[in-house]
């Protein structure tokens, strides 16, 4: 038998390996030693490779294939340095420590899954339910009522809901439904004295704000009286309460207690909208409908057919009251919108900036090298010679258009003349455009008619031949300067408005917070300068702060409000008029993908029913309204009629883990197939897979403790679990920085070229430059992006002066730095008070927050805890193949963006100043795009199962003789060190888990934290220790000493900086100081602008301090007071001498009788770059001569000066 | 008559309310909102078992109960601690002799103390640049407190004392200011007043204090020195 | 429009500041004298004294509260109250507990003084017990020597630097554990290659091994299972009999030792097993230990004896008399792919070196960098060049292809051979277009 075993079924199941889909195989452990040297000859005979690998304390074969990323070429080698095994030697001598062995912690022995009866629910007392003794309606109540557009067919609605037990109610958002109908079921109860309480699910925690507020306000009463409201920062209940709004998840998380007791009508909104909670929430109901004979449930949505909906229950009415509108706004697309735009010939933007040389390309070495693969292409013409230009645009971010420094030639150009039509076509393909003119002035379609070449000129042909088809219309990108062209059309040419001229709102509709952000700088700068006459701007987004929807609800009906807005929009009725609406009809979708097994963020256009909704926000009975879209005619032709629901595309660890907590028997799989939007299984597999990897599931499919404790916290699994090291190893603050940033848009993401402006476009090569080497400064050597993320938090914070950011705006960067830093902070402060809910902090004891920060200024601990948290995205460099190995089979290649690797540089040079093989980082898709570099012993301390030991991964019966074992701390993970060390590391890591393990069952016990007892003591100890070894391994590796983190262990209030930009700038506010009646009496268009220039000694900041306003009203107040009229504004420059610098531009003005400056820039400009355009302008210069006051200034130069500010570039004119 | 029609339930954030529905008169209503005759009840079982309405109920055997504040944690168990007021302020001695006992009748050893009603949160480290007058006045828009007692313990460095109307006031006060303590300067630091800090006593017996009239204060001349109150 | 120069002519500025000035001064003087006219007529109270001895800067907190005076609303009956004590407060306080102290409040002072007056001394208490602290450390850490840390060390702190599992339960504990795995081994497993080999596509595994540090018990449910795994692999084998005898009788006699070795496991039952908390108490258990980890590791290698006898038997009788025609055609068309592979492997094995035409690039170039970025993405790069358009969306790859009716354009479809003569000569002129050209975020 085992001749057979040996020579026939083993080099059989080997080629079994071959053909199939597998890049390693491990063969089961029934094989035996002489089998496994069958194996090894065999693979080696085939070009495998081979290798025993201990698992569970069996040893067995693997078998790898030349291209598997699983196997380390050699296993990396663990060496402690002196100081670190001394310390650690010390922490396990300790006798507290020793005891006696305690084998609870061991895995397989002892059921770590959290009880049913342990898991943390929320106990939402909701109180009896009761019919309501309200008085009847007032007549305000009673008009009120009339006013919804639903109100002649409540009785409708009333005569369904007592019919069938569902009822789906599709009406458009302006009905109001979520306000409207739990009214009309109240009073109805009121009548029948019936028992009543009616539940209010809406998708996000600012819409039930919204919604239950209004309600209130309906009953002239506070929140919690007859209107209540349940979220998890917020929560007003009481007995006589009939009306209780609340969100999906918040609800979900409460059914687990609660059921569906005490609640007569369960009323959802949005459901159309799929949002994953909600779909789930939806399968709930379905299934308490069997034992809850009584429930009411009605289904809010506006969708063009509801179906669906009756069909998953089984049973039920529809209302549907979606006609077709008999006047549809009128709806342009992109290609008239740029046609429109060309013939209106908007003059708008500033003119001093065009003027600007490309001085920035010269003495680059990417400049230098971009033009070497350029010329290598013209020369040699080959596929080989196109790879390298090629590779520059796809991987490391350079423009497809860049043009050659000495001969302005695109590689376009090249392909054309040396007639080559299939690179021509990848070229075209990838956005390269044919008709840029080199310095010869010839464009690509003129060469490849000059040389002859047929098929190059076929290809031209046909892509000019799709002539006006607008080929900028990509979901991924955003057209900021089209929106910006169209709000001039608007603003500033009244023939392009139709009728009588009348300003109306504006709505614009962004996919991302920010997005809304860079186009609220580029608006407010358009408006400051006086090109577009001003208005008001309102920011609404997900997630936002309830002060911001306030504003906007409270603003006066005399300014014109343009709002920019997420896809929120669609959920908010609002009673703002829009006049016209800026659709860019795109979003930002999170779509798992099974292939590189990671959760992308993708850009896709909306489908159409939602670009329907949307337009039905202008309410187009109400009069002309307009909508523009930017796409493509024909590219919305093809949008799908509904998007798909998020359930089905997006990455489901949270949804699993919450599935699970519903309903602890069923398999996760089993539950998501049945709901109503049922996920592929695949991504379910994967999720479940993922959860098990890092302990928030157990084997048998179980939540753990740990899955417990990350339920409530409002992050993805990874990043909790990264929370949860960081208080583990008491570096909370830094890791929660590194948490909150990666949560929201990067502020110094190396952009493409098509995020930068049409003004600055054109030194894409040298922005990419400076912000890449801004990325290199902040590391500070310290080979990691997430020290970046620190050390940009604290840097910003520190500008604060603790106080809010200032109101005068510098450039754009800082603009979006202090937004993003605000949305940054919001969360911050959610995932702070999320973990004080989950029992994580404590008020005091050891788990205070002063207490959890105690090793935040060390950075080698916050790696320790990175370790932890990202595993398994943990890579090592092969050296001798010179590619990254990891868990994941796929490709990956370091993107531009981080700091491990330079542009166009290989790995193999990278990775020689890297001072250890392990990177720890978030991917992008195939790309590493944040990465830290770690020190081996993280690896081995915090990889791998919490609760692996040393004896069944290691080979130690194997290598009885030898000094070092091999230890196989993971499917891939391969690591050798001595096997005084293994058994060093292995104890401590023992203890790491075991206080990892106590921390998450007992966290909720406050008593055990406050008392100095046991084993809480030790923990001290433990970490204290841990802090010593990995700093003296930091040491012994390599790496530079890191600048000290300073750490302020205050909350710091989310400064709502926008808002009180927007306020500060708004139009209303001007209407407001001057008292005037109607803003309608002048425009903009009217308005005189007059400069003078002042000198200031100092900087800005000396110059407020020293002088007093009642001294600048002395020095300024005479010139001003006679002159300043509501239609003449005067503007006062501040400048200063050696340097020569303009430093700030404000408006000065009296607010009743009072004098002020307004700042509205402050920067630092040379002075020379305004007498080089008043010499080009040909405009008498003004005097810079250090007096105190210098006359009136041209205006044109006044002007000109203004745009010198307002449309600075951060990074082209950083000094 | 039913529990319902007798008392009102309500919940905001960590605290369930249950209040009297009863109308009293102004006096007694605000003596009764000083925190007059206020009991603790203290080692309340965290699980369900013993829910805000039972107590109540059990408490009510011996009179009226004006409020009862119940604190919960996020996942709604019961923090262990409540506050309990009879309508009857002289109830107090009696309920701390007869409540624990009847408590034990029923199986749970509930502790009843007279409540310190500690309603006074000392503000320390204030940036130098902010004078008192305007800790004054951020103080106020952050929650409205009765009266503050400021001292100056070095030259120019002050420590203030907030007194709020009752503990649950000072409470939230001491939640929303924590929140914006920034406002403060980098190192202020907002607590409880705790009964061992000296000057609190001082304040009644040593300290020098000056009456100063409302009129009067306008023109108090630059050179006297001391101190004062409004 | 006003000009600054009517107002004041150039030069002057200074003087006219000067003068503002001047006439400041004036006017905050006649308000000083006002005020001191005022005030002795006025002050009709009489205040009493103030130790001179205060601080300097009450006054001023006084003047200050008197200047914001409007906005403190003191008028408001409701507002609240505000008091305020001088430093010279606290001063008198700190001596009149000093005066107090013989009248016998000792509580009092030694409060006071915790508070006021030992704050350096605590400091210096601290400081003391840090370095206290700081020399424990030393020496603790010079008791024990310098490195390298030796076996004997590694005992004291109860390691033992082999390794090995020193525990006899645990020891027992691995044995179950991987007996488990041996009994559920899938020898069947080349139906996963057609996953990936990520661990997210690792199929479940259930494991068997109940959750137990009872040796008893878990012998129990091992003995049972270890039987269920007999009588399958014996139902196996029964199966191929009839094809071939020989090999069945190996197989045969194997299981039969396996069942008589697993008779005399049994007997091992009988004795009762006790373990406290992994410890196991007498000399008599430890033998009984080591005694089952012998028997355990041979009825491990049993099990693995006997189920790749019995499995393979059963695949080489699949293989010979159960295979179709078309099976067999299939299973031999894939062997001969997976050898094409396995040249494919083998080829690959050798480093791949660089072209020379990228050599070629890199020195003539200096394009080092560029070229081995390349190397790295070379598959992508290269199937890029070769098929474009598997790579783009259709609506992109239309933009170079023959125009479709949806176009807009004024031209009939015929007309772009026209076009294309003309092209000949002119080029067509460009059409308008926008400086935004498209990008895929990768």
């Amino acid at each position: 038998m085992n001749h057979i075993i040996q020579d026939k079924y083993i080099p059989q199941q080997l080629l079994y390996f071959l053909a199939g889909r597998r890049c390693c195989q491990q063969f089961p452990c029934t094989f035996r030693t002489s089998e496994h040297e069958a194996f090894a000859n065999n693979a080696r005979s085939l070009g495998l490779r081979s290798q025993v690998v201990h698992v569970n304390g069996n040893s067995c074969v693997k078998v790898y294939k030349q291209a598997c990323r699983h196997y380390l070429e050699e296993p990396k080698t663990l060496v402690l340095s002196s100081g670190a095994t001394l310390n650690m030697f010390t922490l396990l001598s300790r006798k507290s420590l020793m005891g006696k062995e305690d084998l609870e912690l061991y895995a397989d022995l002892v059921s770590m899954k959290a009880n049913a009866s342990d898991l943390p629910s929320l106990h939402l007392p909701l109180p009896a339910i009761r019919p309501p003794n309200l008085r009847f309606w007032t007549e305000a109540q009673l008009n009120f009522l009339t006013a919804f557009l639903g109100h002649s067919l409540s009785d409708e609605i009333l005569q369904s809901l007592y019919a069938s037990r569902v009822i789906v109610y599709n009406a458009a958002l302006c009905w109001d439904k979520s306000v409207f109908l739990p009214l009309v079921i109240l009073d109805d109860c009121r009548n029948k004295k019936s028992n009543v309480k009616i539940m209010c699910i809406e998708r996000q925690a600012i819409l039930a704000t919204y919604n239950s507020q209004r309600t209130a306000n309906f009953f002239g009463e506070q929140l919690g009286e007859t209107v209540g409201i349940q979220l998890p920062y917020f929560s007003a209940v009481s007995s006589s309460t009939f009306i209780i709004y609340s969100t999906a998840q918040y609800f979900l998380r409460s059914l687990t207690s609660q059921q569906f007791r005490n609640i007569s009508h369960l009323v959802v909104n949005d459901v159309h909208l799929h949002d994953p909670y909600t779909d789930i929430l939806l399968s709930e109901i379905r299934m308490a409908l069997s034992s809850h004979q009584n429930l009411r449930v009605v289904l809010l949505s506006q969708m063009g057919n509801p179906k669906k909906f009756t069909d998953f229950f089984g049973e039920g009415l529809q209302l549907n009251m979606i006609k077709q509108p008999e006047v549809a706004p009128r709806v342009s697309y992109l290609n008239e919108l740029h046609s429109c735009i060309a013939l209106a010939g908007i003059h708008k933007g500033p003119d001093i900036y065009k003027e600007i040389p490309e001085a920035f390309r010269a003495n680059n070495p990417r400049n230098e090298q971009m033009d070497k693969c350029l010329q290598a292409y013209g020369e040699l013409g080959t596929d080989a010679a196109l790879r390298p230009f090629l590779y520059a645009v796809n991987y490391d971010l350079a423009p497809v258009n860049y043009r050659h420094s000495l001969t302005g030639k695109t590689a376009v150009h090249f392909a054309s003349e040396l007639n080559k039509a299939n690179h021509l076509r990848l070229l075209l393909f990838m956005g390269a455009d044919p008709y840029i003119v080199d310095l010869f002035q010839q464009n690509a379609i003129s060469l490849a008619a000059m040389n002859g070449n047929h098929e190059c000129i076929d290809v031209l042909n046909s892509y000019s031949l799709h002539g006006y088809v607008v080929k900028s219309a990509k979901p991924d990108f955003v057209d900021y300067d089209l929106i910006i062209d169209i709000m001039y059309l608007l603003r500033t040419k009244p023939e392009y408005s139709p009728g009588e001229y009348s300003p109306g709102n504006i709505l614009i509709i962004l996919p991302t917070y920010y997005h809304i952000v860079k186009l609220n700088y580029m608006i407010l700068s358009h408006c400051l300068t006086g090109s577009l006459q001003e208005c008001s701007i309102f920011l609404l987004y997900d997630n936002m702060r309830n002060d911001y929807l306030q504003a906007l609800v409270n603003a006066s009906d005399e300014t014109v409000k343009v709002v920019l807005a997420t896809d929120i929009i669609e959920s908010l009725c609002l009673k703002v008029p829009f006049k016209y609406q800026i659709d860019t009809a795109c979003r930002l979708n999170n779509v798992y993908d099974t292939t590189s097994c990671s959760g992308d963020d993708r850009f896709e256009w909306v489908a159409k029913d939602a670009l329907l909704r949307r337009e039905l926000i202008l309410q187009p009975n109400k009069g002309d309204v307009q909508c523009f879209r930017l796409i493509s005619k024909e590219a919305y032709e093809e949008l799908s009629e509904t998007s798909q629901p998020s359930l089905q595309t997006m990455q489901l660890d949270k949804i699993c883990l919450a599935v699970k907590l519903l309903s602890p028997n069923t398999i996760i799989s089993e539950y998501l197939g049945i709901t109503i939007s049922p996920p592929p299984l695949i991504n379910v597999h994967h999720a479940v897979q993922f959860l098990k990897k890092i302990d928030v599931l157990d084997d048998a499919e179980d939540v753990t403790w740990l899955g417990c404790r990350l339920m409530d916290i409002p992050v993805s699994c990874q990043l909790g679990r990264m929370l949860i090291f960081g208080i583990l190893l008491r570096c909370l603050d830094p890791i929660l920085t590194i948490v909150s940033s990666l949560s929201t848009a990067d502020p110094l993401g190396i952009p493409f070229t098509e995020d930068i402006d049409n003004l600055w476009d054109r030194f894409t090569i040298y922005i990419q430059n400076s912000i890449k080497k801004e990325r290199t400064y902040l590391s500070d050597n310290q080979f990691s992006d997430h020290f970046i993320f620190v050390r940009l938090y604290k840097e910003w914070q520190n500008r604060m002066h603790n106080r809010t950011p200032p109101l005068y705006l510098k450039d754009e960067y800082e603009f979006m730095l202090n937004g993003l830093m605000e949305q940054l902070t919001s969360i911050r402060s959610e995932i702070v008070s999320s973990l004080r809910a989950a029992n994580l902090i404590h008020s005091r004891g050891k788990l205070s927050m002063n207490n959890l920060n105690q090793m935040s200024c060390n950075w080698h601990m916050v790696k320790a805890a990175l370790t932890g948290g990202m595993y398994p995205n943990i890579y090592a460099v092969d050296t001798r193949k010179s590619s990254l190995k990891s868990a994941f089979s796929g490709n990956v290649s370091m993107h531009p963006n981080t700091v491990l690797r330079d542009f166009l540089e290989p790995l193999n040079i990278s990775a020689q100043s890297f001072r250890t093989p392990w990177i720890v980082c978030n991917r992008q898709k195939s790309h590493i795009v944040y990465a830290t570099l770690v020190v081996p012993l993280a690896v081995a301390m915090f990889s791998g199962h919490p609760r692996i030991r040393l004896s069944p991964i290691c080979d130690s019966e194997m290598s009885l003789t030898d000094r070092n074992v091999n230890v196989f701390i993971d499917e891939w993970i391969w690591m050798v060190m001595s096997k005084a060390t293994a058994e060093m590391v292995m104890r401590t890591r023992y203890y790491f888990f075991k206080m990892y393990h106590d921390l998450l069952k007992h966290c909720s016990e406050l008593d055990m934290w406050r008392r100095d007892c046991e084993p809480v003591s030790q923990y001290t100890v433990l970490t204290d220790t841990l802090s010593k070894i990995f700093e003296s391994e930091d040491g012994f590796v390599g790496f530079f000493k890191p600048p000290p983190i300073t750490f302020l262990p205050t909350p710091q209030l989310p400064s709502l900086y926008l808002l009180s930009v927007n306020a500060h700038f708004s139009w209303a506010r001007e209407v407001e100081e001057n008292m005037l009646s109607k803003p309608h009496h002048f425009n903009s268009h009217f308005i005189e602008r007059q400069f003078f220039v002042l000198y200031a000694g100092g900087d800005c900041e000396e110059f407020h301090s020293r002088n007093t306003p009642a001294f600048i009203e002395s020095v300024l107040g005479k010139f001003v007071r006679p002159i300043d009229t509501p239609n003449r504004h005067i503007f006062v420059i501040l400048y200063r001498k050696d340097p020569d610098m303009m430093l700030s531009i404000s408006r000065a003005k009296f607010v009743n009788g009072v004098f002020m400056l307004q700042e509205y820039f402050r920067n630092n400009i040379p002075v020379f770059e305004i007498l080089d355009a008043c010499v080009s302008l040909n405009v008498q210069t003004p005097v810079f001569d250090g007096r105190l006051m210098s006359a009136l200034i041209d205006k044109r130069v006044g002007n000109l000066i203004m745009e010198l500010f307002a449309f600075r570039h951060h990074w082209i004119h950083k000094r | 008559m039913d529990f319902e029609s007798k008392y009102c339930t309500s919940q905001v954030n960590g605290t369930i309310t249950i209040t009297t529905r009863k109308v009293l008169d102004e006096n007694l209503k605000s003596l009764l909102d000083e925190g007059k005759g206020e009991l603790f009840l203290s080692c309340i079982p965290r699980n369900h078992s013993c829910s805000p309405r039972w107590i109540v109920e059990v408490a009510s055997e011996l009179g009226e109960v004006y409020i009862m504040r119940y604190k919960i944690d996020f996942s709604g168990n019961s923090r262990g601690y409540a506050y309990l007021q009879y309508i009857n302020v002289d109830l107090k001695e009696s309920a701390m002799q007869y409540l624990p006992m009847r408590f034990r009748q029923l199986c749970m050893c509930l502790r009843v103390e007279p409540s310190t009603n500690n309603r006074e949160l000392v503000l320390k480290n204030v940036e130098s640049s902010l004078r008192p007058w305007q800790v004054y006045q951020e103080m106020l828009k952050i929650h409205p407190f009765t009266i503050v007692r400021v001292y100056e313990y070095q030259l120019d460095q002050f420590f203030y004392i907030f007194e709020y109307r009752n503990n649950d006031s000072a409470a939230s006060a001491h939640q929303r200011v924590r929140n914006s303590i920034r406002k403060f300067g980098e190192h202020a630091h907002i607590s409880w007043l705790t009964a061992e800090n000296i000057l609190s006593r001082a304040s009644g017996s040593f300290c020098f204090q000056r009456e100063v009239s409302q009129n009067r204060t306008r023109r108090v001349p630059p050179r006297q020195k001391g101190c004062f109150k409004f | 429009m006003l000009n600054a120069r009517d107002v004041c002519p150039e030069g002057n500025d200074d003087q006219q500041l000067d003068h503002n000035f001047k006439q400041m001064e004036e006017h905050l003087a006649l308000m000083v004298e006002g005020n001191e006219n005022e005030d002795p007529r006025k002050a009709t109270c009489e205040y009493e004294d103030t130790n001179e001895d205060g601080a300097t800067c009450t006054s001023g907190v006084l003047s200050e509260i008197q200047e914001n005076f409007g906005r403190l609303r003191l008028c408001d009956v409701t507002a609240p109250l505000l008091e305020f004590h001088g430093l010279d407060c606290l001063q008198q306080i700190q001596k009149r507990s000093r005066h107090f102290a013989f009248d016998g409040s000792p509580a009092k002072k030694s409060r006071s003084g915790g508070v006021l007056v030992t704050g350096p001394k605590q400091k210096q208490l601290q400081k003391e017990n840090v370095w206290n602290r700081k020399s424990k450390g030393s020496a603790s850490a010079d008791n024990i020597e310098k490195l390298p840390i030796t076996i004997e060390k590694l005992h004291m702190i109860g390691l033992h630097g082999d390794c090995l599992e020193h525990n006899a339960v645990l020891r027992l504990m691995n044995l179950f554990r991987s007996l488990h795995d041996h009994l559920t081994a899938d020898l069947g497993f080349s139906r996963q290659n057609s996953m990936p080999s990520d661990y997210l596509f690792d199929m479940p595994v259930k494991s068997t091994m109940p959750k137990s540090l009872n040796v008893r018990y878990q012998l129990q449910v091992l003995c049972t299972k270890v039987e269920r795994f007999l009588v399958q692999q014996r139902r196996t084998l029964e199966a191929n009999r009839h094809f071939d005898f020989e090999k069945y009788d190996e197989c045969d006699k194997l299981l039969k030792g396996f069942a008589s070795y697993l008779d005399n496991f049994k007997l091992l039952l009988k004795p009762k097993m006790r373990n406290r908390n992994g410890n196991s108490g007498s000399n008599a258990d430890k033998f009984h230990t080591q005694r089952m980890e012998r028997l355990l590791i041979g009825l491990r290698d049993w099990i693995k004896a006997a189920h790749l006898s019995v499995h393979v038997f059963n695949w080489e009788m699949d293989l010979e008399h159960r295979y179709s025609g078309a099976m067999t055609e299939s299973h031999k068309s894939l062997n001969e792919r997976a050898i094409l592979l396995s040249g494919a492997e083998l080829r690959a094995a050798e480093a791949r070196g660089i072209s020379a035409e990228d050599l070629f690039i890199a020195q003539r170039y200096k394009l080092g960098g560029p070229i081995y970025c390349v190397l790295e993405q070379h598959e992508f790069l290269s199937a890029l060049i070769a098929n474009p358009e598997t790579y783009f969306p259709p609506s992109v790859v239309a933009i170079c292809g023959p125009q479709k009716l949806g176009a807009v354009s004024m031209e009939q479809p015929s007309a772009s051979e026209e076009e294309f003569e003309e092209t000949e000569e002119v080029p067509s002129s460009p059409p308008r277009h926008t400086g935004r050209v498209p990008r895929f975020r990768s």
